[in-house]
């Protein structure tokens, strides 16, 4: 019988390099070398029914990491956890993992927020320069992509930030309906993002109610 | 990750190539272990990464008590250029420790175009080019590989060079170190004890002499109780010989990026233009068993979602069939493919190709060599034109749309006939794909030609390459009458064919222009974004070397070649009568299942073919 598993993981500094290929390919693998029952598409090359929420930026590290995957056989989250957790790569850890039903709308559709902490390493940003930032009202960027580049308003994408011990937090917009790139956010503060180390402390559902965890409201087992 | 180290990765590209902690890498304790060796791949990781010959070595030095094998990899030229300006030492991935710390820095020689990266590997890590210069605190450099079979361009840099398969003498290697550091024994007395090992060749125990034309005219040691001659090393079973049980498995893609297994070593089918099917005799195939075992345990170890049957052609395997359809069979349902990458132009190769999904997705591949028979019977490529339609008609009618054709211009007697014949054969396969098409896509078909590359150890090794001119006119000619709707044509520049020629037939004198294309800033000549023609003819100007006396000059067949002493085990005798055979169009015919060519591998290594028991060879 198919299930869904939907977990969190967490990204160390080992592996904050990886690209979001290169971290797919990674968990692809480790699932076999697990014996997980991942579900397979169909096709002429059968790939492992995966995704993940909000890709991480090239140099991150991250707390709160969410994935989908679809099983063709019942496992306990409990199992899952810790049968992942054997063979995965220093770095790279399961945190928890919950069943859910397949109603349930794919984890890469329904988070759009993040919260980002920055170490800056000793150097200080002056409590003006962040006020500066909350008090506009727009904040252009020069984006690139692919199709070439654009100026993007990224301050509706910004819903906080505040100086913390040590660097910064903040919180933002991530998902097909308006993305934060956190060196946008510190290049305005004039912080070249390849001198602090940045995390990821989470994902989250933002809703009416305020944020809300990807697994909230059903039941959760814990990695070990 | 410290933040030093951090912000140095962060403004490189593919930083992740450069960060260790894979899966399955080995990590030794550095000090509690005798002999350190680094294994150093003269390219970027991702291509590193894919040679099948470092992961064997991994395994087998990593399984002694004694001794630990590490990885390093040539830097891209940006992450050079941070780790020069932050004056870092080129490191070994596991430990990061300098390659400077290493017993051992084993280098392995690919091909020709790789020649600067060693040398600029050596500089960053802060190793003293020249053997010469090297001292008591700096690491032995030795090399291995097909390369090794011509080494004399790089005689100056290399400590000692290793002929043939390394399963066995790398253990006779890691003795001799231990044995030289428990007794202190100098540079001098370890290298000549590892001249005493069979297949181990020291260059600096050998000087070269030349003619007063410039010609090569022999080479002899100057040591007593060095051979005169090194002759390889070869494994008699491959069966019994250790192959890893686990693969390193990388973060980043790299080529080859799955299981490989061998299912055999060596070809006796005897192409006169293939180095490889001269070096890697005799053939040894694999037990069938053995391999589904190996296959085994290394999907269970990487978690890889494919598997390779690798060797130099792996149609000819004996149950190349039913180990197919079994490895099918058995892993289609967890998602993991099957594929093999060297299969040689027959029906039967059609066959067994439908098996296999990833050949569908890719297109099917053959390659004639040459466009007529009579030049095709020079090279002994045992290919008829009737073989390359039949296989055309069952892949179109099996639903490809695009074949891939490979051949070769400037192989010796050539004429505009056999250029015109690479055309018809072109246009005669479009027209089987149009009439016998099953799918929706219109037929393709793309011809590859590359220039010709006279190697050491073929009976083409006298042969002066096409001048740059004559293979340019070659593509211009076959470009002009391949412009159709339908046919795709590439080829490649031949100013790196001819580079490769140069060192493929070089003497030590090249050394120095080595040294000096290093210098001006040669590096990854072998990516068309880095080659520069230009420096390359400035550093054979600055050190007065002439390539085309190299590339392009037929040699006498009595003149002594710079790689007389360097013996792969066939004999010099075999290579001169089939090179007779190819002027008088002689064909002759792969010893597996006929008669004994007599090319003496089997006589001089004292091995034999060794086929498993199966159905009939394929000939």
């Amino acid at each position: 019988m198919p299930s869904l598993m939907r977990f969190q993981y967490a990204i160390g500094s080992e592996l904050r390099f990886l690209s979001h290929l290169d971290l797919l390919r990674t968990f692809e693998r480790a699932m076999r070398r697990a014996n997980i029952p991942v579900d397979l598409t169909e096709g002429f090359h059968p790939k492992p029914k995966l995704s993940f929420a909000a890709p991480l930026a090239v140099g991150i590290t991250s707390q709160g990491e969410y994935g989908d995957v679809f099983l063709r056989e019942a496992l306990s989250p409990q199992e899952f956890c810790s049968q992942l957790n054997r063979v995965l790569p220093k770095g790279l850890r399961i945190v928890r993992a919950v069943q859910v039903g397949e109603k349930v709308a794919p984890v890469m559709a329904v988070v759009n927020g993040a919260e980002y902490r920055v170490e800056l390493g000793g150097d200080t940003i002056p409590a003006e320069r962040v006020q500066q930032v909350m008090a506009s009202d727009q904040l252009p960027v020069e984006r690139t992509t692919k199709k070439g580049t654009r100026l993007v308003d990224v301050r509706p994408l910004i819903f906080s930030l505040e100086l913390a011990e040590g660097g910064l937090v903040f919180r933002c917009a991530v998902g097909a309906e308006g993305n934060l790139r956190p060196e946008e956010l510190l290049g305005l503060l004039g912080i070249d993002i390849r001198d602090v180390f940045v995390e990821r402390t989470g994902l989250f559902i933002r809703g009416d109610d305020g944020w809300r965890d990807p697994m909230d409201g059903i039941e959760v087992t814990h990695g070990n | 990750m410290d933040r030093d180290l951090y912000k140095l990765l962060s403004r490189v590209s593919k930083p992740a190539r450069y960060t260790n902690n894979e899966i399955n890498a080995v990590h030794k304790d550095w000090e509690k272990t005798a002999v350190k060796i680094a294994l150093a791949f003269p390219d970027v990781y991702e291509v590193g990464m894919g040679h099948l010959g470092f992961k064997i070595l991994y395994a087998i030095i990593n399984n002694r008590d004694d001794a630990l094998a590490e990885r390093a990899y040539a830097p891209w030229v940006d992450m050079e250029e941070q780790l020069r300006s932050a004056g870092m030492p080129l490191a070994a991935l596991e430990s990061g420790k300098p390659l400077k710390e290493f017993d051992l820095v084993g280098f392995t020689l690919q091909y020709e175009l790789s020649y600067t990266n060693i040398l600029n590997m050596l500089d960053l890590a802060g190793i003293p080019r020249l053997a010469a210069e090297r001292s008591e605190n700096d690491p032995l450099i030795m090399a291995g590989g097909p390369c090794a079979y011509n080494v004399e361009p790089l005689a100056d840099f290399l400590d000692f060079v290793v002929l043939g398969e390394g399963e066995e003498v790398i253990h006779e290697i890691i003795h001799e170190v231990r044995t030289a550091k428990d007794r202190e024994l100098s540079r001098e007395e370890i290298l000549e004890r590892l001249a005493q090992v069979p297949g181990v060749y020291v260059p600096s125990f050998y000087q070269a002499e030349y003619g007063e034309d410039g010609s090569f005219a022999g080479i002899s040691p100057v040591k007593p109780g060095v051979p005169e001659k090194v002759t390889k090393r070869v494994v008699k079973d491959l069966s019994q010989t250790e192959y890893p049980k686990e693969f390193v498995v990388p973060y980043v893609d790299v080529v080859h990026d799955r299981v490989m297994v061998e299912v055999l070593r060596g070809c006796t089918r005897g192409c006169r233009f293939c180095q490889a099917g001269m070096i890697y005799r005799p053939v040894r195939e694999r037990d069938p068993e053995l391999l589904k075992g190996q296959i085994r345990q290394l999907i269970e170890a990487t978690g890889y979602d494919e598997i390779s049957l690798t060797s130099l052609s792996s149609g000819d395997y004996t149950c190349i069939e039913p180990l197919v359809e079994e490895l099918v069979a058995e892993y289609k349902d967890r998602g993991v493919a099957v594929s093999l990458p060297s299969l040689r132009i027959d029906s039967f190769a059609v066959e067994l190709a439908q098996e296999i999904e990833k050949a569908r997705k890719t297109g099917l591949t053959f390659a004639p060599e040459a466009g007529t028979q009579r030049l095709r019977d020079v090279i002994n490529k045992n290919v008829t034109e009737e073989n390359l339609y039949e296989v055309a008609r069952g892949a179109f009618a099996a639903g490809w749309h695009s074949i891939k054709l490979y051949f070769m211009i400037g192989l010796p007697t050539e004429t505009t006939e056999d250029l015109d014949g690479i055309v018809r054969l072109a246009h005669e396969v479009l027209r089987i794909g149009r009439e016998n098409r099953t799918g929706t896509r219109r037929p393709e078909v793309t011809i590859s030609v590359s220039s010709f590359v006279p190697k050491a150890h073929t009976p083409f090794q006298w042969y002066g390459q096409d001048s740059k001119e004559t293979l340019r006119e070659k593509q211009a000619y076959l470009r002009q009458r391949l412009r159709r709707p339908g046919i795709r044509f590439n080829y490649h520049d031949v100013e790196t064919s001819f580079l490769e020629a140069v060192f493929a037939r070089g003497d030590r004198r090249l050394g120095k222009a080595i040294a000096r294309a290093v210098d001006l800033g040669c590096r990854f000549d072998g990516w068309d974004e880095h080659f520069n023609m230009e420096k390359w003819e400035q550093a054979f100007a600055d050190t007065g070397v002439d390539p085309h006396f190299y590339a392009n000059r037929e040699l006498p067949l009595q003149e002594p070649l710079p790689w007389d002493h360097l013996s792969p085990g066939v004999s010099k005798r075999f290579l001169l009568n089939e090179r007779r055979a190819a002027y008088d169009e002689r064909t002759t015919k792969d010893c597996r299942g006929a008669q004994c060519t007599g090319c003496a591998v089997c006589f001089v290594l004292d091995v034999e073919n060794q086929l498993v028991k199966g159905e009939e060879f394929h000939a």
